[in-house]
């Protein structure tokens, strides 16, 4: 039992990653609620893959951000992802790759299915600077045209490629109960990330770290830094006898320990004869070899090793500390940045006797709302025919593109009244003129306020868009998220005349 | 063929089978749905959790099975880690450390094997010019319909960009063989006794300066990094982060 538990017990590195991926997601009544945190702490990215729409996550996804931050150049240089991501490169290089990011963690964990596994060799060296195209393609040159050229939000990655989003993000939020409405927006999209999923995950499996070797961008943005990093392993030449082992113990494509293809793993200072290997943080010894018997005898190193392990367990109380922190504060302390508003008080309004409320069968509380044209939007008032609110915004891919459905149903059906309220988190500056670059006629716009009062009274939350359909006697008819085809529009306004 | 490895190709099996079938499963459900959109019934949604649910219970039998081997191979300590390969670069500067003089054969190795280097390196280049130049047309990216831009973006740069990492994984496994030949003639040349052996840190070569240099590059991109973040902080882009964060764009993560 002691020899199964001594090649068993999880290594530091493996409860680092542990660590993180729990600090990460700190917010689990997100699971158990299914929605995502919305609080302050989002403003901050973390340093790995890590999907902000999780419903565990509680900060921002830097390659995520980084797309947003390309896509809106336009309005504004997105120096803060920049600063963050160049701040994470120089202090941990691709140290986060190896000790700080979930996905890594997920992969590591399905390469310990034991199967028949793919030797690292030339060809998979020459494929691992595909991540290199895939960030210049699709994290940098597509949205930064789409942002440009057209203003439309398109995080390009995120969308076609990535699998965390995919696995933290959609099935996250699917898996619970009261996200049961999303399937119906499930489509296209939907099954072919799933099968990229799928794919990645069973690629994991046979050959080591394969989407972080082969796909990730985040990892080439961070390998760019390699030789400037704080932390790493590193090779004190005049230990070192060329031997080579360090490089046949690698499971990555590395040339050399602490190359940009090195995630700093640790696991070449076991090997290395001459204990020339150890991970440091500027000039100061994090971890060395424990294997180099010669040393092992030598006071001083003792003492160093002695050292070592005090400040490591001393380190390791304070992360503990911290974990519990976070883990109490996000689940029972933090306020919730989101209200939906769900319990509202009943009231009669027209001839409706329904309950006041944002389902299917319940009447929307009355609002009254400014539009961006300068005039008043009274819900009250359109009484009589068929609403159709739309929730949107201008960094919603989804959004943006819909829109134009909802101008061609208001040439069809001119009696019915279209209102689309952009959120109260605002990013364009102005929106009234981004709305007169496009041709959306017949849409009353209006941008709800801050605290999303428009937002609460039609059940609007993060997720966006959102398509809110009235009858004449102002009852809810359908209450959706997700985008929408011309075809469905129509079918459901006919549905509520 | 031994036990464990009998075992390491059942579990491969189940994992395939698995995805597979969980693949197979969605796309099913998918042209399903489509057809019930086809049919006129646009309001019917695509998938429905009923039915994933009933395809995901189907498969739990064999999710079973996959961790029932799961947990019998840790429990019996069944491991298949990665095996350590040997790296031809390694074992050829090592063979040719300290060696003054190549041979002709050694020399004409390195010849090829630079030659191959650049023939991999200008094809590839060659290669990707077709797909920078489909990049580089904003023509291309006219359309907000972005599943007909993406596709034809695909079906233009993909081929190029295979034909870009075919060519220089061909080169490298090239240059590998001549890297081997070169190794044994090395060997050969030192068992002849007309070269030194190595010494362990021969090629020692501290340099001081460049430590140095680099402590003053990272000092200055620390700062870069900080001023970036500050300016960010004050244009609203640490603003734009956290609004994109609080949202759930649904095409994002694949739900559409």
């Amino acid at each position: 039992m002691k020899t199964w538990w001594r090649s068993h017990r999880p290594t530091t590195r493996r409860l680092a990653q542990v660590y993180c991926a729990l600090l990460y997601n700190a917010n689990l009544k997100g699971f158990v609620e299914g929605k995502i945190y919305t609080g302050p702490v989002k403003n901050a990215c973390v340093p790995g893959l890590n999907c902000y729409s999780c419903p565990g996550a509680v900060g921002a996804c830097p390659l995520g951000a980084l797309q947003n931050a390309a896509a809106s150049t336009g309005a504004r240089a997105g120096t803060y992802v920049l600063g963050i991501l160049m701040l994470f490169g120089i202090i941990l290089g691709r140290t986060v790759c190896g000790w700080l990011c979930p996905m890594g963690l997920i992969q590591e964990l399905l390469h310990h299915i034991p199967t028949p596994k793919i030797r690292k060799s030339r060809i998979t060296a020459v494929l691992s600077y595909l991540k290199y195209v895939i960030l210049t393609v699709f994290v940098l040159a597509i949205p930064l045209w789409y942002g440009l050229k057209h203003n439309l939000p398109l995080p390009a990655f995120c969308k076609y490629i990535c699998p965390a989003g995919t696995l933290e993000g959609a099935v996250g939020l699917l898996a619970n109960e009261k996200n049961a409405g999303l399937f119906s927006m499930l489509g296209l999209l939907f099954t072919r990330k799933w099968v990229i999923l799928l794919v990645v995950g069973l690629a994991c499996v046979f050959c080591y770290r394969s989407f972080c070797r082969f796909l990730c961008p985040l990892g080439a943005i961070y390998g760019f830094f390699c030789r400037f990093a704080l932390i790493g392993v590193r090779v004190e030449e005049g230990n070192c006898t060329r031997c080579g082992a360090c490089i046949r113990r690698c499971p990555m494509d590395v040339r050399r320990v602490g190359d940009h293809e090195c995630i700093h793993c640790g696991a070449c200072m076991d090997v290395c004869p001459t204990g020339a290997i150890s991970m440091q943080c500027g000039k100061i010894t994090l971890k060395t070899s424990e294997r180099v018997s010669g040393l092992k005898a030598d006071p001083v190193f003792e003492k160093d090793q002695k050292k070592r392990i005090r400040r490591g367990h001393c380190i390791w109380a304070v992360l503990l500390v911290v974990l519990i922190a976070a883990l109490v504060w996000f689940n029972f302390l933090a306020p919730s940045g989101t209200e939906d508003g769900s319990v509202l008080p009943q009231a009669e309004i027209g001839e409706s006797t329904a309950p006041v409320g944002h389902a299917v069968g319940e009447q929307v509380e009355d609002f009254t709302i400014a539009t961006t044209d300068g005039g008043t939007f009274h819900l009250k008032e359109t009484r009589g025919h068929v609403t159709v609110i739309n929730l949107w915004a201008t960094y919603c891919t989804p959004c943006v593109q819909e829109l134009p459905y909802f101008s061609q149903l208001a040439k069809e059906y001119p009696e019915i009244s279209i209102l689309a309220v952009h959120s109260g988190l605002v990013t364009e500056d102005d929106i009234p003129g981004y709305i007169a670059q496009r041709d959306w006629d017949g849409i009353t716009f209006a941008v709800d306020t801050e605290d999303g009062a428009v937002y609460s009274c039609v059940g609007g939350d993060a997720l966006l868009p959102r398509t809110i359909i009235l009858n004449a006697r102002g009852e809810v008819t359908y209450n959706e998220a997700g985008s929408m085809s011309h075809e469905k529009l129509e079918a459901l306004v006919q549905a509520a005349e | 063929m031994k036990k464990r490895n009998v075992f390491f190709f059942i579990q491969a099996a189940l994992c395939i089978l698995l995805c597979a079938l969980l693949s197979a499963g969605v796309v099913r459900l998918y042209a399903e749905g489509m057809a019930r959109v086809g049919a006129g019934d646009v309001q019917s949604p695509v998938f429905t959790r009923e039915a994933v649910l009933e395809k995901l219970t189907s498969l739990i039998p064999l999710f079973l099975l996959a961790l029932g081997l799961l947990v019998v191979s840790v429990i019996l300590h069944i491991r298949n880690r990665t095996p350590q390969v040997r790296d031809p670069e390694t074992e050829r500067n090592l063979a040719c450390a300290g060696i003054a003089e190549p041979s002709e054969e050694m020399q004409r190795e390195r010849g090829t094997q630079k030659k191959l280097s650049w023939f991999g390196k200008a094809g590839a280049a060659l290669c990707m010019v077709p797909a920078v130049l489909y990049l580089c047309m904003p023509s291309h990216f006219e359309s907000t319909q972005l599943e007909e831009v993406m596709g034809a973006l695909l079906l233009h740069i993909l081929p190029w960009t295979a034909a870009a990492f075919g060519l220089l994984c061909v080169t490298e496994c090239l240059r590998e063989k001549s890297m081997e030949r070169e190794t044994k003639a090395a060997v050969v040349l030192r068992r002849n006794g007309t070269s030194s052996a190595p010494r362990p840190g021969e090629e020692k070569r501290k340099n001081l300066d460049g430590e140095k240099r680099q402590q003053w590059i990272r000092g200055i991109l620390l700062l870069a990094a900080a001023a970036l973040i500050i300016h960010g902080v004050l244009n609203g882009s640490m603003r734009d982060v956290f609004i994109k964060a609080v949202h759930i764009c649904t095409e994002c993560i694949g739900l559409g």
